[in-house]
This record gives structure tokens, C-alpha cells and sequence, in this order.
């Protein structure tokens, strides 16, 4: 009697380690994994971008002392910026994502217009502190837009698979959603930000 | 742990009620709700990436554009010609099989040669894989992104270090960019290759000198490398293992006796296993393999590959075998042989370097 109900427990449990992965819980649970590191990322190049502003603002404001309206700007926007706690978990939650993300976008503007600022002061352009400091803009907004289209690919890649059948039955069941991506509003803003470029003399 | 298993299973359940329903279940996924569908064109809408653009790119005709660019250098020719398409479309990508691809016939042969030597001296020495190359115009698209589609494709440095470093000159815009593998940023940060483009390099390109400034840009980069004492404990280290490998290869008497016996095992197999199958044979031989080798004192290693080395030849046979060996070449740091070609060798970046303007 006691056998035979193991002998039922151990071929049951082989049918469902058979089927389980056909309807794509392994693939779910692997893909949610990625765009949480590919989104980690991102967040980590945000971070030090916010980092290196402070630096930037105290150099430009030692030689550019007109441009008041455009260093607070930058100020409050990463205020802004780092009023809004980041956390890895914020790619489940669209509103907070949205909200992020256009703080994240208000900081590029206002930076941007920062640099496009401090092309009227030679004398800014030629200190050796701010050269570094836009060199490493640059290199950071680069790898934003690399880590970027990482967590869009990624992004694609798992709501393809959570969209898709048979593996959107699991994903309903397990309650696991669709991520949300950059959108197209905040994509044209991205594709209109200048690109930081200093280095040229 | 009881309740783990107890949750697990109670999961698995929950599986096969859905592996069960999913055919009934194909209407609820026919209607599901019009947010997500909004979402999924957003995606669709919102995801430029490179691979697509190639797939825009490669019907386009290949036409060269200008009848000189082959004739100055070697290795331009051997690459695939620009696209000249006028219609702001995307350059394709040539093949990496130099250090030095010249599309923009900016230098002359013998710099192209020297800077060729310094590039595959620099990546025999195992402290980084650099790529350089010159094209006229990246037509409108931005250098960074030029940059970084030909290193995604070429994979300059080698995949454990990431010691690949891309130098990249579009002379008729008068812009240049060098990007950082992984493995180099610490090492060469966006400042110090933002500076070494402002003191070394863009000066002399300002004279149109474009050999003598990516010759002192190099020189400026080699120099750091090797001042960086971890580079030069992991190129020491690849050295090392290459020669020890080298003179493995030529073979003590001991490897050659392993080799040997391999061989001969594997020629008594391919007749075994028409008597007894390919399982027990392989089995059978592997052991005698490693029995053989302990009895003629070869070593626990060496005997044991060699069972191993015949226990897979048999099961799969010989050439399919060689076929997978051949399938997994071009782990190590993308080596060139024979033919001097300098394949990169799955290294990848992250946006990290510096841009610059002459």
C-alpha cells in the first residue's frame, strides 16, 4: 500500500517535472532574472552620473557666474533624482518606473543645457578639472544609453515569452506581469538630448 | 526543508493543472486585455537595435567608394567595401582580420604596416587586443554608435579579461572615438583616454598627420598598460601557459608515449565497436586507456585523459568530434595563425572611453 503511493508520488512528480518546464516557468524565472540585472545596470550608471555633479556644478560655477538659473536647475533635478529611491524592484511597479525614469530624463536636459552653457566660457573649456569631469560625463552618458538598450532587449525578450503561449498561462498563474520599457514619448526626448562632447579643442 | 518540498510540490501541481488546460485556456489568451497589447507595440516600437540595423543595411549594393581605397593599403581590400548609399543609411561593417583597417586610405602602406606590428606585438604580448580603424565618414550616425556596433561585432579581447580596446577615426568628419572593454576601464579610465586623444593624438591630426598621432596615441596606451602591474601579472600569466603548452606540443617522451597509446586505442576501437557496440567498447577501452597509463608510470592526469580523450572519441566518433573541436575554436584570445588574421575573442564593453574632435 505504502509503495504504490510512492511509486504514484515519484511518477507524478515526473510528469510535472516534464510538463513544468514546457510551459515555460524555468524560461520565466531565468528571463525575470536578467531584466532585473540588466535594469541594475542601468540603475548603476544613473548613480554615477548623479555622483559626478556635484564636482561639475562647483567647477562651472567658479568661472561661469551669470548661469544662476542653469546650475540650480541642475542641482534640483538631481535632487529630484535622488529623492526617488531606486531600488531593483522598481521595474515591477510601471508608475514608479514612469516617475523615475522622467526624473532621470529632466536631469539629462538640464545638464545638457549645462554644457551647452559653458561653450560660451574659454576659460571653463580650457581647466584641466572640467575637461576630466565632461570627459566622464560622456563616458557615463555612453553607458547609459549602452546599459539602456541592454534592459530594452532584455525587456523584450521576457514580455515576449510572458505574452506568449503556452508560457503566459504560467506567467498568469505565477503573477508574474509584463515589464514596462522606455516608452516612445520618453525615447523621442532621449533621441533629441544632445550628446556631451568637450573633449575637442 | 519539509516545507520547501511540501511548496514545491504544491507548485508542481499547480503546473500540470496548467499543462492540462492550456489547450481549453488558448481563447483566454486570445483576449487578453488591450493594455498589454498597447505595451507590446511600445516595445516593438522602442527597441533600435543593432541587429536590425544590419538587416537594413545588407541588401543595400556594395559598391566601393572611391577606386583608390583598395589600392593603398592590403587590408582594405580584403574587408568589405563602404556603403555609399546617400541616403543616411548605416555603414556595414567590415570583418576584423588586421589590427588595421584602412577604409579611409589615410595611410600609407608602410604606416599601416608599423602600426599593424605595434597593435599585434601589443596582443602577442597578452596585455590587450586593440583594433584600429579609419573610415572616411560614419554618414550622420553618431561615432560613438558606429564604435560600438564594430565592437559588439568584432569582440576585440579575449572573453575572461576583456582587454579589448576599439580606436575608431572618421577622417572627413574629424571625429574620433576610443572605446574600453570591460577589462580596461579601470585601467585606461574615460579621462585618461579622453587625454591621451587631446595631448597625443587629435594635435598631430589637426596637420593631417594621422600616422604619427595613432602612433603616439599607442605608444601613450601601451605605456599604461604596462604600468599597470596587474595587466603585467596577467599577460606574464599568459605567457606562461603558452609556452608551457608549446612545449607540451613539441612533447617530452612521456606525452608522446600518451599520445601514442590514444591513438592505438582509438584504431582497436573503431573495430571493437562493430563487435560490441559503441558504448561498451568506448567503456572498455577508456579504462584499459588509464589502466595502460598508471601501469607504464605516465601519471594520474595524463592517464586519465587519455581515457577520457578515448571515451569520447568512441562514443562519438572521430570526426564529428573533430567537428565540435573545431566548432568551439576562438575561446582564447582570439590568436592569428597563419593567414595573419586577428579575429577578436568574445570580449565585450559597456560604453566606457572617450570621444574627440580635430
Amino acid at each position: 500500500m505504502m509503495s504504490r503511493r510512492y511509486f504514484t508520488a515519484i511518477a507524478l512528480s515526473t510528469v510535472l517535472l516534464t510538463t513544468l518546464p514546457s510551459c515555460g516557468y524555468n524560461t520565466l524565472q531565468a528571463k525575470d532574472e536578467s531584466v532585473t540585472a540588466s535594469w541594475s545596470e542601468v540603475l548603476n550608471q544613473y548613480q554615477r552620473r548623479a555622483d559626478l555633479i556635484p564636482n561639475l556644478v562647483n567647477t562651472v560655477k567658479g568661472y561661469a557666474t551669470h548661469e544662476e538659473k542653469v546650475l540650480t536647475e541642475v542641482t534640483a533635478a538631481r535632487a529630484s533624482v535622488a529623492g526617488i529611491k531606486a531600488t531593483p524592484e522598481l521595474v515591477n511597479d510601471p508608475v514608479a518606473f514612469q516617475k523615475f525614469i522622467d526624473a532621470q530624463n529632466q536631469l539629462q536636459g538640464s545638464l545638457s543645457r549645462l554644457m551647452a552653457v559653458s561653450e560660451n566660457y574659454p576659460n571653463l573649456k580650457a581647466d584641466q578639472n572640467f575637461r576630466d569631469l565632461s570627459a566622464q560625463l560622456e563616458g557615463t552618458e555612453n553607458r547609459i544609453t549602452v546599459a539602456r538598450n541592454r534592459y530594452i532587449a532584455s525587456v523584450q525578450d521576457y514580455n515576449t515569452t510572458v505574452r506568449q503561449f503556452p508560457s503566459n498561462l504560467t506567467a498568469k498563474v505565477t503573477g508574474m506581469h509584463t515589464k514596462p520599457n522606455f516608452s516612445v514619448v520618453n525615447e523621442a526626448q532621449v533621441s533629441q538630448a544632445p550628446t556631451v562632447n568637450f573633449s575637442g579643442s | 526543508m519539509k516545507m520547501g518540498r511540501v511548496a514545491h510540490s504544491a507548485i508542481c501541481t499547480f503546473g500540470l493543472v496548467i499543462a492540462l488546460a492550456c489547450t481549453p485556456m488558448l481563447a483566454v489568451a486570445a483576449t487578453d486585455d488591450v493594455a498589454d497589447v498597447v505595451i507590446a507595440a511600445n516595445v516593438a516600437k522602442t527597441t533600435p537595435l543593432a541587429p536590425l540595423k544590419n538587416l537594413i543595411v545588407t541588401p543595400l549594393p556594395t559598391t566601393p567608394v572611391t577606386g583608390q581605397q583598395s589600392s593603398t593599403t592590403t587590408n582594405a581590400s580584403q574587408a568589405a567595401p563602404v556603403v555609399d548609399s546617400g541616403s543616411g543609411e548605416f555603414l556595414v561593417l567590415p570583418t576584423l582580420n588586421a589590427p588595421v583597417l584602412d577604409q579611409a586610405a589615410a595611410l600609407s602602406a608602410a604606416d599601416n604596416q608599423q602600426l599593424s606590428d605595434k597593435l599585434r606585438a601589443i596582443h602577442d604580448a597578452g596585455r590587450a587586443q586593440i583594433g584600429l580603424i579609419l573610415v572616411k565618414s560614419t554618414q550622420g550616425e553618431p561615432i560613438f554608435d558606429y564604435a560600438g556596433r564594430v565592437f559588439t561585432a568584432w569582440k576585440l579581447g579575449d572573453k575572461k579579461r576583456d582587454n579589448g580596446l576599439l580606436i575608431v577615426v572618421a577622417t572627413q568628419d574629424r571625429k574620433m572615438q576610443i572605446l574600453t572593454g570591460y577589462g580596461l576601464e579601470g585601467i585606461i579610465p574615460d579621462v585618461v583616454a579622453s587625454r591621451i586623444i587631446r595631448e597625443q593624438i587629435t594635435p598631430q591630426f589637426a596637420s593631417g598627420n594621422y600616422a604619427a598621432g595613432l602612433s603616439a596615441g599607442i605608444d601613450r596606451i601601451d605605456e599604461i598598460l604596462q604600468q599597470d602591474p596587474e595587466t603585467a601579472k596577467a599577460a606574464a600569466d599568459q605567457l606562461k601557459a603558452q609556452q608551457q603548452s608549446n612545449a607540451q606540443s613539441q612533447g617530452g617522451i612521456l606525452s608522446g608515449n600518451l599520445i601514442l597509446l590514444l591513438i592505438v586505442l582509438v584504431v582497436i576501437g573503431q573495430f571493437t565497436r562493430m563487435v560490441l557496440g559503441r558504448f561498451i567498447s568506448s567503456t572498455g577501452l577508456a579504462a584499459a586507456g588509464v589502466g595502460i597509463g598508471l601501469f607504464t608510470g605516465a601519471g594520474l592526469v595524463g592517464s586519465l585523459l587519455v581515457g577520457g580523450a578515448v571515451f569520447i572519441l568512441l562514443l562519438v566518433g572521430v570526426l564529428p568530434f573533430l567537428n565540435i573541436l573545431g566548432g568551439m575554436g576562438g575561446g582564447r584570445g582570439g590568436g592569428f595563425g597563419g593567414g595573419g588574421g586577428f579575429g577578436g575573442g568574445g570580449g565585450s564593453f559597456g560604453g566606457g572611453g572617450a570621444s574627440g574632435s580635430w
